[in-house]
């Protein structure tokens, strides 16, 4: 045994003197990188199922990680979509159409005489229509039910000097008086003549109404600056509904009837 | 001599499946050594295999001839030498194990200082070899050790 170790010795010393030799010889020999060049061409095809291999894992990998962002992308798209719902629902007319507590109605007659002040809808009391329901354009506050006959309906509009609807600023909270000036505007009366609102802050129906269910969106305060009445500001506001173009609403008759 | 030859192959098929990633353990290097604890007359020559398939995997992977000769060459001798003085009733799985690691680790780690210029990338890779090469020196221990012991259990 000790024979072979010490054969083993010899002869590992010898190897590894040679292999030293040819790493010494070898280094940044052009001959070197010829056998190397032969080698790699040599073992090309007894390599390729490893080869083939490894492209299918990379491509796996690759398909997987592809996946997983697109699952990624969906879920986010998913939760864009709620996002649109949960701000669709303050629309009900966007995102319901007509079901059991909405009503959609045509104008069919809008008196000249009377054009910022009420139109007809073709909807009345056997549509389940009642006096003081809202109407709605586009999701946002456009009148409300003054008058019901059975097959149909007369609205105040917002822009009508007999309308007053209590509103709440989303933004501040503080509340005041919507009512038409009779030429198509709408103000935003009783803001107290310390506070100030921006434009573009929303306006929407007020819990302290007893007319019109809270929480419904009418408009924005606008960009023309606010007049002092009585020491109260009074705001001009972009409704949402636009006055000059409906032909439709919808009338809320179920939940958040007033 | 096949068994050789499959086993250089082997552990080059592993190096293109990891490439450019990783270094594929030195599975021709443990079959070296289980090959001199079977029959530890062919100790001479195994070492010279060693050199010789040390400079095959140079001409193929490292463009570096005689690199991996020198220390496939010399691991196989040093594996030999220690094996042997230990005594036979010592000659287990575990002393396999232990020196077939510390080969790895010493080829990784001349691996490590050679490459200098690309340690960032060499310290995961050498640190893959090196974890990925127990389960295939456990493999070899066992076969070594029952090896062993059906030569103990003698005809």
């Amino acid at each position: 045994m000790l024979k072979g170790v010490s054969s083993a010795w010899l002869h590992g010393l010898a190897a590894t003197f040679i292999g030293l030799l040819f790493l010494s010889v070898s280094f940044g020999s052009p001959a070197a990188y010829k056998v190397s060049e032969v080698a790699a061409v040599v073992l090309e095809y007894p390599e390729r199922p490893a080869r083939w291999t490894r492209r299918l894992v990379l491509e796996g990998v690759s398909w997987t990680g592809g996946m997983r962002k697109l699952q990624e992308r969906v879920r986010d798209l998913e939760r864009e979509n709620a996002r649109l719902m949960a701000a669709l629902g303050v629309r009900p007319e966007a995102s319901v159409p007509p079901i059991q507590g909405v009503v959609q109605a045509n104008i069919d007659a809008r008196p000249p005489a009377f054009w910022w002040s009420e139109v007809r809808i073709d909807r009345g009391s056997s549509d389940g229509v009642r006096e003081g329901m809202p109407a709605l354009w586009k999701g946002f506050l456009a009148g409300r039910v003054s008058r019901v006959f059975p097959g149909h309906s007369w609205i105040d509009l917002l822009t009508s000097t007999g309308l007053m609807v209590p509103v709440v600023v989303d933004e501040t909270r503080d509340l005041g008086v919507l009512t038409g000036d009779g030429r198509g505007g709408i103000q935003l009366l009783y803001i107290p003549e310390d506070r100030d609102l921006r434009p573009g802050m929303r306006l929407s129906t007020a819990l302290v109404s007893d007319i019109l269910p809270a929480g419904l969106p009418v408009g924005e305060v606008s960009d023309d600056p606010p007049i002092i009445e009585d020491g109260f500001k009074v705001y001009p506001v972009l409704p949402g509904a636009d006055f000059s173009v409906m032909d439709s609403l919808l009338v809320m008759t179920g939940e958040g009837r007033p | 001599m096949m068994n050789l030859i499959a086993l250089w192959y082997l552990q080059d098929l592993s190096q293109v499946l990891l490439s450019e990633r990783f270094l594929a353990p030195d599975l021709f290097l443990f079959f070296l050594f289980y090959r001199v604890t079977k029959n530890p007359r062919e100790a001479s020559s195994v070492i010279w295999v060693a050199l010789v398939a040390g400079l095959l995997w140079d001409f193929r992977w490292t463009a570096l001839p005689g690199f991996t000769a020198t220390a496939y060459a010399s691991l196989a001798a040093l594996f030999f030498i220690i094996w042997n003085h230990v005594p036979y009733s010592g000659r287990n799985a575990v002393l396999f194990s232990l020196l077939a690691l510390a080969a790895q680790f010493f080829a990784s780690l001349a691996r490590f200082l050679f490459w200098g210029g690309f340690r960032g990338f060499l310290t995961g890779a050498l640190a893959f070899q090196l974890f990925s090469a127990v389960p295939v020196i456990i493999a070899a221990a066992l076969a070594a050790a029952a090896e062993m012991d059906e030569d103990n259990a003698g005809p």
